[in-house]
């Protein structure tokens, strides 16, 4: 396979993935919750499967950014819940 | 809220950069799996009996097909044995059809090289024959 293709899909997933992190709020290693701890190993093994072209970018963006919007979303409901008790 | 809109409107623009390289800068392999890449996954598939999944790479998904790509693989894995290691070669690139090669290594019958034809569909490869 060739390398640059390989260097592209790299560059590509890398940036996307620090960007939509960055975009979905940073959070210190300690203030993360399980279930943040378990969004970073799904992602992790789902860039293994764009670097090596096993499947699409878009399938891989799709894959992120739904996840990261459900994440996103529950984390909002459960600030909400709290702010009413 | 507005973490939520950021994250779309990323993935939104992810999502056209993809769409541009594939529709108008023709990309057939960088944002995209190439023909050898889909060969092998498709073979990987049906070594592991998963054929449903392996139904994704076909561009005829019919239920005939399934059935098709189930006694080809069961046929195959009675003669050959379990197989093993699975390389895909790219063949030739054409506009929206190419070739490609899977070398599938068996058990009892060592090397087997299958020949598939692909075709783009969406942006996508798609096995049109084998």
């Amino acid at each position: 396979m060739d390398l640059l293709r390989i260097l592209t899909r790299v560059l590509f997933a890398y940036v996307m993935l620090l960007v939509m992190m960055r975009a979905g709020g940073k959070r210190l290693v300690r203030h993360a919750s399980p279930l943040d701890f378990a969004l970073s190993v799904i992602l992790g093994d789902m860039i293994d499967d764009v670097l090596w072209a096993e499947v699409d970018v878009s399938v891989f963006v799709v894959g992120v950014g739904v996840l990261l919007l459900i994440h996103i979303a529950l984390d909002l409901l459960r600030f909400r819940a709290v702010s009413w008790r | 809220m507005k973490d939520f809109l950021v994250v779309a409107a990323v993935a939104a623009g992810a999502l056209g950069i993809v769409g541009a390289s594939v529709g108008a800068g023709h990309d057939t392999g960088t944002l995209v799996s190439p023909p050898e890449a889909v060969v092998e996954q498709f073979v990987r598939k049906l070594a592991g009996a998963r054929y449903d999944v392996a139904l994704a790479h076909l561009h005829d998904r019919s239920p005939a097909m399934r059935d098709r790509i189930r006694t080809t693989s069961d046929a195959l894995r009675a003669r050959a044995g379990a197989i093993g290691q699975v390389e895909g070669k790219r063949g030739v690139i054409d506009g929206d059809r190419a070739t490609a090669t899977a070398i599938v290594t068996t058990e009892r019958a060592g090397d087997i090289t299958i020949e598939f034809r692909l075709i783009r569909h969406a942006g996508s490869w798609r096995i049109a024959s084998f």
